[in-house]
């Protein structure tokens, strides 16, 4: 029988990833800070290692700042196998025009 | 806001021609099907759903690079002012054609099933990926802004990855991921159609593949929170009557034999405006009872959200409340 997607993605996850430390956290915090914070959530005393940030981005321009900055926080430290950021978009094709971005980042 | 965003769209199939039969294709399109919309029509009718409010036209098909109508057809929405989307198998787009389009086609959607058999087998031929795959560098060199549109199923999140390296070699300007919907030659693919693990699944590693590829993703599921921060959308709020049709009802479908229909071609017969063949489409507007489709839409509302579904296909729920609930009923 074949094997799910996400049963072959569970097993890449697993094998990739980075940690959550204090510099990633400031390094994310400066390219959102032009970003309105809608929820933040921290998990893990007294070192987080889990976070959950929700930020409301109103248009292109903005959302692909806010995706570049983090993409570049992420790749720096090597495999991203694990998740950094996830965006609702509305449906359409192809122009969305509003977004919420939820970073996610844990620590393997 | 619609459904699609801040624009709303009106949906064409021209032709169902089409150079493939793809094995997921909710038209049932093909080399041998012959069914064509006339081009008055489709341009009258476009005519009309611009005066209707709808800003983008998407032609899709079958094939449309097979619509021997389709330059004039793109043209007279451009003229318009509204902007243009074509989805596409990809086969066609030689330089030529390429060169046709340019100046009439805003963006271009290519279709992209994830590694290179598992596109050749939804696409039911071997070689299609390397035909496509041969047309890329053109693409890439015509500077027309291009999609890869990539169906998910049961079995292929984990190629998420392969649909973004080729989008970032070849410079696409977007990636959309869209749950496979068993319609029409898809209704034999009921058992691949992604679960809500698979739905969750690909929306986390879409998203991460985005952040890595700086590459924006479209993925059409709805989440719980879509639901609740933004129940207008979900059509279960009566319309304001001056309001016009295309600010809450998108995407519109014009289908082939004329049926202008709700959300998704094959909508429910029952819920459709009716046949721009019989009658324009602005009258088809005015005389339209949504009511049906209204009550419909909050049924299914009060479920997601009852239930705490996460991740859905809502178009496809809908869909299938449209057959299962003709309207005599729905009007109950």
């Amino acid at each position: 029988m074949k094997q799910r997607g996400s049963e072959i993605l569970k097993e890449q996850y697993s094998s990739g990833g980075f940690t959550l430390d204090d510099s990633m956290i400031d390094e994310l915090a400066k390219v959102l800070d032009a970003f309105e914070l809608r929820d933040v959530f921290i998990k893990g005393t007294p070192k987080p290692d889990y976070l959950r940030l929700t930020v409301d981005v109103d248009d292109n321009d903005r959302c692909g700042t806010i995706v570049k900055g983090v993409a570049g926080i992420l790749g720096k430290r090597g495999s991203t196998g694990i998740p950094g950021v996830v965006r609702v978009f509305p449906k359409g094709i192809p122009w969305p025009e509003a977004f919420t971005v939820q970073l996610d980042i844990g620590t393997r | 806001m619609g459904l699609t965003g801040a624009s709303a769209i009106l949906q064409v199939h021209p032709s169902r021609r089409c150079n493939l039969r793809c094995h997921h294709c909710y038209s049932s399109s093909g080399p041998w099907v012959a069914d064509t919309t006339d081009l008055d029509v489709l341009l009258r009718t476009v005519s009309q759903a611009r005066k209707l409010g709808y800003e983008v036209l998407a032609v899709s098909g079958g094939e449309p690079l097979l619509f021997r109508d389709l330059s004039p057809l793109l043209g007279h929405a451009h003229q318009l002012g509204m902007r243009t989307a074509v989805t596409t198998n990809g086969l066609l787009l030689t330089e030529k054609r390429l060169s046709k389009l340019m100046g009439l086609v805003d963006v271009l959607a290519i279709s992209l099933d994830g590694h290179p058999e598992t596109h050749d087998w939804m696409r039911g031929d071997r070689r299609a990926f390397a035909r496509m795959f041969a047309r890329l560098p053109a693409v890439r060199d015509s500077g027309i802004t291009f999609a890869f549109i990539t169906t998910l199923t049961m079995l292929n999140a984990h190629e998420l990855e392969f649909v973004f390296e080729l989008a970032t070699e070849y410079n696409a300007a977007l990636v959309q991921v869209h749950p496979l919907e068993p319609d029409g030659a898809g209704a034999n693919l009921v058992a691949s159609v992604p679960d809500s693990t698979e739905l969750g699944f690909a929306f986390f590693e879409a998203t991460r593949l985005s952040v890595v590829h700086g590459i924006p993703v479209q993925i059409d599921v709805v989440t719980q929170k879509d639901l609740r921060s933004a129940p207008e959308r979900f059509l279960i709020a009566p319309p304001d009557p001056r309001a016009s049709l295309a600010s809450w009802l998108t995407p519109l479908v014009l289908e082939t034999d004329g049926t202008v229909v709700p959300l998704s071609y094959g909508f429910g017969r029952g819920y459709a405006l009716g046949n721009v063949r019989e009658a324009p489409l602005r009258a088809l507007a005015e005389r339209w009872d949504s009511e049906p489709l209204r009550r419909q839409a909050l049924i299914l509302y009060e479920e997601l959200v009852r239930d705490d579904v996460k991740l859905t296909n809502w178009y496809e729920r809908m869909m299938r409340r449209s057959i299962a609930t003709p309207v005599d009923i729905a009007a109950v």
